[in-house]
């Protein structure tokens, strides 16, 4: 397991260099720069840029020097710690990101729960329960589910929320806490909130969740070993929990790489539509105007989640599941 | 009296493994200077990664010989098992891809306070592991799943396993 985690550790370096150099050529990819979409916003607007101000700010802030110059210069202040300057906002980057990742990442972690403990007892049922009502119902509220655009959904539960429970419409907390240091108040306010983007972002990977769950389960509940274990007489609880449904979790654990980058910037568009100070709407904002670190900082970080989670999965898989599937010899 | 010992060869890709991460942790560990917060990631992989090469270095040097009564091991350890004190088998496989074509076995061998480990890039593994599942299963050792399928794939027939 040791070497195993050791080659697994080494192909990540590779990986994230190149995803940085990658991302970094994207963000490099539309012409002009920050500055350059500045001036233009400032003449659509008809007021004129100073345009020795501007060649200033570009020596300032580097993008003068050539492209791959400036890539250097950020992976370097990435190995510092250093994510860079981000122009819009005029802060370093990782004081623009800071609030805002905690945020999304309470959201991301309530909404990852949130679908967990709903769809696995629901899975369970249905898979155990195949073609009765109660298979059928919760069917047919996995399939609303999955065909509910989220951002329709959140445009209800806003209305809803506020004319049933008098909630604030938008945001993660009430007007009058948001730039205030954390409190008993504040911190009632985000849970008061809190509910509705959790059901709106988690209805949908629930939904999704409990499809695939019960169709894995239902392979697994047709094999021939849990008919063995039945014959010989094995409680139908544990006949079920103890190979079944360990097996048809093995999908969800290959899922931990695609799960870790949404707790930074999942969701977006929901966010957006419900002004929730999450990473989602500010790296579309960062993207948009070119904000290029800031950009960059959000993929970086993105990437790295990715590269760790299924380094995460792979681990987990090798440890719950250490079988060779070829039969071509075990080779080095 | 049968050997399991790892060619040089077998052991040259550990080698470079271990130089390449120690060249990608070290090295900006060292081209950053002054203390920051990426020596907190940094440090521990470069520890990581010499542990790697220390117990490549030491498994280079090991021997595994064995005879009807039980193995005993020399070069990078010393330690020594009759069959008849065997209490634990595992066999694993570690793949290198996510199809799992490539990658290689670890056999696990626990009895009388001492851990035996043998992957695949050794010579002599098939007829050690043959010899490992003769004694587990001499034995009466409830092996599980993974370890009988993995035995099959090696061409390794166990009691139970379906013809």
């Amino acid at each position: 397991m040791f070497a195993y985690l050791v080659r697994r550790l080494l192909v990540m370096v590779p990986t994230l260099l190149a995803i940085s150099a990658i991302v970094f050529t994207i963000i490099q990819l539309p012409p002009g720069d920050y500055l350059s979409t500045l001036i233009a916003e400032l003449q659509s607007q008809g007021e004129a840029a100073n345009l020795e101000r501007i060649e200033f700010l570009r020596q300032q802030y580097g993008l003068d020097r050539t492209p791959v110059e400036q890539y250097f210069h950020w992976l370097f202040g990435l190995l510092h710690g250093d994510l860079g300057w981000s122009f819009e906002y005029n802060l370093p980057v990782s004081h623009v990101i800071g609030d805002r990742l905690l945020l999304s990442f309470l959201v991301a972690f309530v909404t990852v729960i949130f679908t967990y403990a709903v769809a696995f007892p629901i899975g369970i049922y249905s898979a155990t329960h195949q073609y009765s009502w109660g298979d059928y119902g919760l069917t047919l509220l996995g399939f609303l589910g999955l065909a509910t655009p989220s951002f329709l959904l959140a445009l209800v539960m806003l209305y809803l929320a506020n004319i049933w429970f008098g909630t604030s419409i938008g945001g993660l907390m009430d007007p009058e806490y948001i730039d205030q240091p954390m409190s008993w108040g504040k911190f009632a306010s985000v849970l008061e909130h809190l509910w509705i983007p959790v059901i709106v972002i988690g209805t949908s990977g629930t939904a999704a969740m409990i499809r695939r769950l019960r169709a894995n389960l239902l392979d697994e509940l047709q094999k021939q070993y849990v008919t063995t274990a039945r014959a010989k007489g094995l409680p139908p609880r544990r006949a079920l929990l103890k190979y079944p449904l360990r097996m048809s979790l093995n999908p969800f654990i290959s899922d931990i790489g695609d799960l870790l980058p949404h707790m930074i910037s999942g969701a977006a568009i929901v966010s957006v539509v419900m002004s929730l100070p999450t990473n989602g709407p500010m790296l579309l904002s960062a993207l948009r105007s070119q904000d290029m670190y800031l950009a960059g900082s959000f993929l970086m970080i993105e990437a790295v989640l990715i590269v760790v989670g299924v380094f995460l999965s792979d681990l987990a898989l090798a440890a719950l599941d250490p079988r060779i599937r070829l039969h071509g010899g075990a080779t080095k | 009296m049968n050997r399991l010992f790892y060619p040089v060869r077998a052991t040259y890709g550990d080698y470079a493994r271990a130089a390449v991460g120690l060249l990608f942790t070290l090295g900006p560990a060292l081209a950053i200077g002054q203390w920051s917060h990426a020596h907190w990631l940094l440090l521990p992989l470069a520890c990581l990664f010499a542990v790697f090469a220390f117990r490549t270095w030491q498994r280079a040097r090991t021997v595994v010989e064995w005879d009807d009564t039980g193995l005993s091991i020399s070069g990078g350890g010393r330690a020594s098992l009759p069959w008849s004190g065997v209490v634990s088998l595992k066999l694993a496989f570690y793949a290198t891809g996510r199809d799992r074509t490539g990658g290689w076995m670890q056999l696990t061998l626990r009895g009388n306070g001492a851990k035996v480990r043998a992957d695949s890039g050794a010579e002599n593994f098939p007829a050690f592991a043959a010899r490992c599942a003769a004694a587990a299963q001499a034995k009466g050792l409830a092996l599980d799943p993974a370890t009988r399928a993995n035995f099959a794939s090696l061409g390794i027939r166990l009691a139970g396993d379906a013809a």
